[in-house]
């Protein structure tokens, strides 16, 4: 089989008080071996805790109501504690958002690197220490000794995040899940991060999940692109097919709300209201209210993912293969 | 930067002390339990700067040697407090649940219970003695460290490096005492130093009662017991080791107070 993670039907709630919440609803897709994967959508549409349930990370109060999710030929929702923490790390690593937060603030940025790869493998200090400077200066870190035994709070933004990535590679990942790895840096350090992040998946073959908020970013950098939308896949299919001829509204809104030089002073479009996530069992589109284009069906039940065109997967009722939205 | 009082004051204190039990290590100026009745009860003078006790044993000598007992109460006991109330706080706070509400009641029940009650109980059961009496001492003060060590936990436990360590795959007592530990050690030193002074005084309470250390071996709390007959005629008596008591009360109180102040002040 070609792929290395495959999700299926994946159902996340949240309990507050007496009712539940619904973060991620009915979400399926898989992930190929060394591909770039984006996973698009705007804050609060359950990308995060999407990335989260694959190594078992999610909050204790989060509930799986029932789902799947296959890496390498095993159900990762059947392993024990024991057996995750081994896949951490290891198989599956994290980039997270905010890289001054994400390193221990009183550990020496080399010592970070180092852990992940003791806990994982059994090596002498001196060779976990050697690989780590080698580490350091493949993520494109110079002064490496130096730099070995400083504290996060000495290293600007971008310095970090390549510590981060570096100890996310340490053990040659299968999958690396990147969620808005350079949402946090300049305009000009994001650059070098995602070129660094293409160059360790052409060099290691790793998998990435590439999570932004950013479609714009996610088009350069990914193979396959997923729209999320209040815990709903809506659209799914290849990068350049979502952004020549997107098929759900929402995307259209999205892409239609990229700065490009041609709306250059002009006013920017956007997409009307907010994010509201539909309550348990409620039957209707959940972009119903928020779409232009919306019908009385889309407010009576909820559409299901269909492939319009092949390859090209979209959650709507009037979407029709050879318009757009 | 503004100079912090209590740390100086407080260190200079406990040094002070400090050097005065290392000293008393190795030489006093008489024999702390050498009696002389010809020279009972004489006051403050050239040849015995703090006088002489019922028995003509010199007092200086006394609350030196007594200094000892002093400190070695205050290590042990806090150290007790301090390894074990860490880890039952660090326990609590990061698993949380229902672990957390067992270990946090029983927590909670001990600090209703008086220290020196309790530690009049374990000696009458277990018998008077400066082992039994750090013993008792010690696990009264588990705790205070508890709870200090389990609120920094539940703070520490939701950042993002805690995350990422999970996401690493570092298991939980990797996370809770290489992670974490540093990140929360400054408040749980500060309970250290005003846990000291605390286990001193409770020393030389039970010591006072007759239950701490046992004779001939000097104690601050035992000297002050046995000057209260004489409190009219011979004040000193009385009044040198309860200076000393207060000294390193107070040493340690402030340098702990200092002690916050510089962390608050550094994290800021």
């Amino acid at each position: 089989m070609n792929n290395l993670l495959s999700i299926e039907n994946l159902n996340i709630k949240f309990k507050s008080k007496k009712t539940y919440t619904k973060v991620v609803t009915d979400v399926s897709f898989d992930i190929k071996k060394g591909e770039i994967l984006g996973l698009v959508g705007e804050s609060g549409c359950g990308k995060t805790i999407t990335s989260l349930s694959i190594p078992g990370l999610l909050p204790k109060d989060a509930i799986v109501e029932n789902g799947k999710i296959i890496f390498d030929g095993h159900n990762i929702m059947d392993f024990n504690e024991k057996e995750l923490t081994e896949i951490r790390g290891n198989r599956i690593s994290f980039i997270f958002q905010e890289p001054s937060t994400s390193l221990n603030p009183l550990m020496p940025v080399g010592n970070q690197i180092l852990e992940n790869i003791v806990i994982h493998k059994k090596i002498s200090k001196e060779e976990a220490k050697k690989s780590v400077i080698s580490l350091m200066k493949k993520v494109g870190l110079s002064d490496t000794e130096n730099m070995y035994k400083k504290y996060p709070h000495e290293l600007s933004g971008g310095q970090k995040q390549r510590i981060v990535i570096a100890a996310a590679v340490s053990c040659n990942p299968a999958l690396i899940i990147a969620d808005e790895p350079t949402t946090a840096l300049d305009v000009t350090i994001q650059a070098g991060i995602l070129e660094l992040l293409k160059e360790l998946n052409a060099e290691y073959g790793s998998s990435i999940l590439f999570i932004s908020h950013d479609l714009a970013l996610v088009n350069q950098m990914c193979d396959r692109i997923i729209v999320m939308y209040a815990g709903f896949i809506i659209e799914f299919s290849e990068a350049e097919n979502i952004i020549s001829s997107p098929l759900h509204p929402y995307t259209n809104g999205l892409i239609k709300s990229i700065p490009t030089e041609s709306k250059k002073g002009k006013k920017l479009y956007s997409v009307e209201g907010r994010v509201s996530h539909l309550r348990e069992n409620e039957k209707k589109c959940p972009f119903a209210s928020r779409c232009t284009i919306a019908q009385d069906i889309c407010f009576k039940s909820v559409p299901e993912l269909r492939e319009l065109i092949p390859g090209h997967f979209v959650r709507c009722f009037l979407a029709k293969g050879d318009k757009n939205g | 930067m503004k100079k912090n009082f209590n740390l100086i004051f407080g260190l200079s204190v406990i040094i002070f002390l400090f050097v005065f039990m290392f000293i008393s290590l190795f030489h006093t100026p008489y024999s702390p339990t050498e009696m002389n009745i010809r020279e009972r009860m004489q006051p403050p003078s050239a040849e015995h700067i703090f006088g002489t006790d019922q028995f003509g044993r010199d007092i200086l000598s006394r609350v030196m040697e007594g200094s000892q007992t002093a400190f070695f109460v205050g290590f042990v006991a806090v150290s007790i407090g301090l390894i074990f109330g860490t880890f039952l706080g660090a326990v609590s706070g990061y698993f949380g649940g229902i672990t957390d509400e067992i270990i946090m009641r029983i927590m909670d029940a001990m600090l209703a219970f008086p220290v020196i009650l309790f530690a009049l109980m374990f000696v009458s059961v277990f018998g008077v003695g400066i082992k039994n009496t750090i013993i008792a001492i010690g696990i009264m003060s588990v705790p205070s460290f508890a709870r200090i060590t389990r609120s920094g936990y539940i703070q520490h436990k939701q950042f993002d490096y805690v995350k990422s360590a999970k996401a690493m795959g570092a298991g939980p007592l990797r996370i809770m005492f290489l992670h974490i530990l540093p990140n929360v050690i400054s408040p749980i030193i500060v309970a250290a130093s005003m846990g000291f002074s605390t286990a001193v005084l409770s020393e030389a309470g039970l010591s006072y009662l007759g239950l701490g250390v046992l004779p001939p071996s000097p104690s601050w709390g035992r000297m002050l017991n046995e000057s209260q007959i004489y409190i009219s005629k011979a004040p000193w008596f009385a009044i040198i080791p309860g200076i000393f008591i207060t000294l390193t009360v107070l040493g340690f109180n402030f340098f702990g107070d200092g002690l916050r102040e510089y962390a608050d002040n550094t994290e800021k």
